[in-house]
């Protein structure tokens, strides 16, 4: 027996040390092996570009590289599905780490900062620069998110916004009209009320749980005129007076609901089919175009309407935009080229080809315009997008992320008061940023 | 490290001459060194040095030389961290092994179809940790959810469970104490292990079926008890899994839920902070090391082997 035992200080090594390595190995998203042999083509260069869509996106993607095949004689693009979410592409991380990365990857806009903060991706004003490319047809704070310290990193390609959904058959029961939706926070704040039904702590139907779907803290805070960086000065202002208004007012709703009621009946909604909007036990939401194919697979007799996120006056309204973009990786061999295929991808022939297949936004307008200009859901989503906010491309943009997270959490569960909470991460962010 | 023997290490003998025989032995073992020393030992020593850098995966960082450990100790979620994987650990524990121990001689009497129950109490082990957490969400839905409408038979108004800050752990050391079948076979296998003389002489003592319980099986048990909780600590304090994905890696209701490991993996691979999380995990294998070197020392005391 003792004997055995003795083995169990190595378990609590290996276990202890281990931990950083499980770490990787638990996120593994357990894909098949695909064909990833480079293809050659006599007398041109590969490219090889990463991205993670299947389905139609796939379709998309794939599309847009044979046309550009066909375009010239001197590139063959080379799509390879290479497994990757938005918090996790540690394949490409260690490609590039290790010094193999492929020649262009799809890569979410957001953590574009993050990385050329590393060193590691290739600047593209160079060759902007050389063949005097427009960055200008594109919308504004699509180029402020590909742009790090002065210098252009990536060719945005899809956008995003976010809106309040409502259920105008809900608005009818409740009385509300559905022909005007709530557009100041204090009419949203009524209809929140009407549309909710809590008996003895028991939560029936919810109006709306803002902070829920894309109901970010970001989404209030530019709702309600805050904001958190300056393009010009690269100051952050993470404790914008506006922002601490916005984290006051997710503080009364959550006061007014029972924080904890609230949260449990959420963290039960699921995502698809599940969705408690498409199942009509919230009436309303914040969320962004992706909603809608969601919607329309479930409950395709759903009869919603969009509108602004209400602001405190009633007009002013404000939005939020991610999307996706093209990256040369550090180390690529062929970067010549790789901008070549970004050119094209970024062009509007390029985009609308895409955008098309894949029901994505545009980032540049004219293209959404021919694209959702007759489609009244879309319209709205696209008639936003010029006044639109793009996340502040810093170097500590997902700890930004989390931490503001992380005060909605403390301050709807009445850890903090939301001035000391804003101010913590303002302070916390400013340490890593220098 | 060394003191953690308990009984005396077996002396090998190294003879003299290299014989033949050791060198074929080494040379059969040759491809598990290597790869032990490649893929374990040389990891495993570069990450203590990875803990003194500001190394980010991307950029092989400076050597900062303590800075990471001073700054982790001023970081708040740090101690939140830890707070939350002791207070996890410190109940689920204890409680795994009283619950096992219990199931464990419920499923050792000799009754029709013990395979089946026994199988049925297992079961639970098997299902992955994702499709776990889901159902369990399920389970502690205020609303709808069994448990609650369970307590509502006995006319108590259930917690709002993963909601609340204060019931969601509690919450979480449920859930994991489904999975506790793998302890149970361990603990099985040790009643099986007790000599039935004792129980036939305690019989002849007529003695109590608590007297027996507590005279001889938990006693006789105890080297198994000991296994599982030095083995139940170093799992406990690596909790990841169920909460990471049951509140999409935030640790939500207000940070009740980040774990230690969370937070680690978080600065690793979202802040590219290696060497920070680096300095995290060698100061979860102090933590762990010290209390298993605990368990051990105190061992002398509880724990009893069969003809000792």
């Amino acid at each position: 027996m003792s004997i055995r035992f003795r083995s169990l200080k190595w378990v609590g090594l290996l276990a202890a040390v281990t931990t950083v390595q499980t770490a990787c190995s638990s996120a593994d998203t357990g894909t098949e092996e695909l064909e990833e042999e480079v293809i050659t083509v006599e007398g041109r260069t590969t490219v090889t570009y990463w991205h993670n869509y299947t389905g139609k996106g796939l379709e998309a993607i794939e599309q847009v590289a044979s046309d550009f095949n066909e375009s010239q004689d001197d590139i063959f693009v080379q799509p390879i599905y290479s497994a990757s979410s938005e918090g996790d592409d540690q394949r490409l991380l260690t490609a590039i780490a290790g010094g193999n990365p492929p020649d262009l990857a799809h890569f979410d806009r957001f953590k574009v900062a993050q990385y050329a903060a590393e060193n590691s991706l290739e600047p593209l004003t160079p060759f902007i620069e050389a063949d005097h490319y427009d960055m200008g047809i594109y919308y504004d704070y699509a180029v402020e998110e590909s742009t790090y310290e002065g210098d252009i990193y990536a060719m945005p390609l899809t956008t995003d916004s976010r809106l309040l959904f409502y259920n105008k058959d809900r608005f009818v029961e409740a009385g509300l009209d559905p022909d005007h939706p709530p557009s100041t926070i204090q009419e949203l704040e009524e209809a929140i009320e009407k549309l909710s039904t809590i008996e003895d702590g028991r939560v029936q139907e919810l109006g709306m749980v803002p902070w829920t779907a894309q109901g970010w803290f970001y989404t209030w805070a530019w709702a309600f005129g805050g904001d958190f960086y300056d393009p010009e000065t690269g100051e952050l202002t993470i404790n914008h007076p506006k922002n601490v208004e916005a984290l006051e007012w997710l503080v009364s709703i959550a006061d007014k609901y029972d924080a904890a009621t609230v949260t449990s009946f959420d963290t039960a909604q699921g995502s698809n089919e599940m969705d408690p909007f498409i199942q009509e036990i919230y009436s309303m939401k914040v969320d962004g175009p992706f909603s809608i194919s969601t919607i329309n697979q479930y409950n395709p007799d759903l009869n919603y309407g969009v509108t602004p996120v209400p602001t405190p006056t009633g007009d002013n309204f404000a939005t939020w935009s991610g999307g996706m973009s093209l990256i040369i990786p550090k180390g690529a061999k062929h970067a010549e080229e790789a901008w070549e295929f970004m050119k094209y991808f970024g062009s509007e022939q390029g985009q609308r080809t895409f955008n098309e297949m894949d029901h994505q936004m545009s980032v540049i307008d004219t293209v959404n315009e021919e694209l959702y200009g007759d489609d009244p859901i879309m319209k709205e989503f696209i008639d936003i997008l010029p006044d639109s906010n793009s996340r502040p491309p810093i170097a500590s943009g997902q700890l930004l992320w989390n931490e503001l997270d992380r005060a909605v959490e403390y301050a709807i569960h009445g850890r903090d008061e939301p001035q000391a909470l804003l101010d913590k991460v303002a302070k916390k962010v400013a340490e890593e940023e220098n | 490290m060394a003191k953690l023997e308990t009984g005396k290490a077996p002396r090998v003998r190294v003879s003299r001459k290299r014989s033949n025989e050791s060198l074929a032995g080494w040379l059969f073992a040759l491809p598990w060194i290597i790869g032990l020393l490649l893929f374990f030992a040389y990891p495993l020593i570069s990450s203590i040095y990875y803990s003194f850098t500001d190394y980010s995966i991307l950029q092989s960082g400076k050597f900062i030389g303590l800075a990471n450990y001073r700054e982790l100790f001023q970081d708040e979620l740090f101690w939140i961290s830890i707070y939350n994987t002791i207070y996890f650990a410190v109940l689920f524990v204890p409680l795994s092994i009283i619950f096992g121990v219990a199931l464990a001689m419920v499923l050792n009497m000799r009754v029709r179809g013990m395979a089946v129950y026994r199988t049925i109490f297992f079961l639970p082990t098997l299902v992955p940790h994702v499709a776990l957490a889901i159902l369990w969400i399920w389970l502690l839905n205020p609303q709808f959810g069994l448990v609650n409408a369970v307590l509502d038979w006995f006319g108590i108004q259930g917690p709002p469970w993963l909601g609340s800050t204060f019931w969601s752990k509690p919450a979480l050391i449920l859930m994991s104490l489904w999975g506790i079948g793998q302890a149970v076979i361990i603990y099985l296998a040790g009643l099986s292990d007790i000599s039935q003389e004792y129980y036939e002489a305690a019989e002849v003592d007529g003695a109590s079926f608590l007297q027996k319980t507590f005279y001889i099986t938990l006693p006789l048990l105890t080297p198994v008890i000991f296994f599982n909780l030095v083995m139940g600590f170093i799992g406990a304090f690596q909790q990841f899994t169920l909460p990471y994905t049951m509140t999409q890696g935030s640790g939500s209701p207000a940070d009740s839920l980040t774990f230690y490991v969370m937070y680690l993996y978080d600065n690793a691979f979202s802040y590219f902070r290696m060497g920070y999380a680096s300095a995290m995990a060698w100061i979860l294998f102090v933590i762990i090391m010290a209390l298993t070197a605990i368990v051990f020392w105190s061992s002398k005391r509880w724990v009893h082997y069969q003809g000792d």
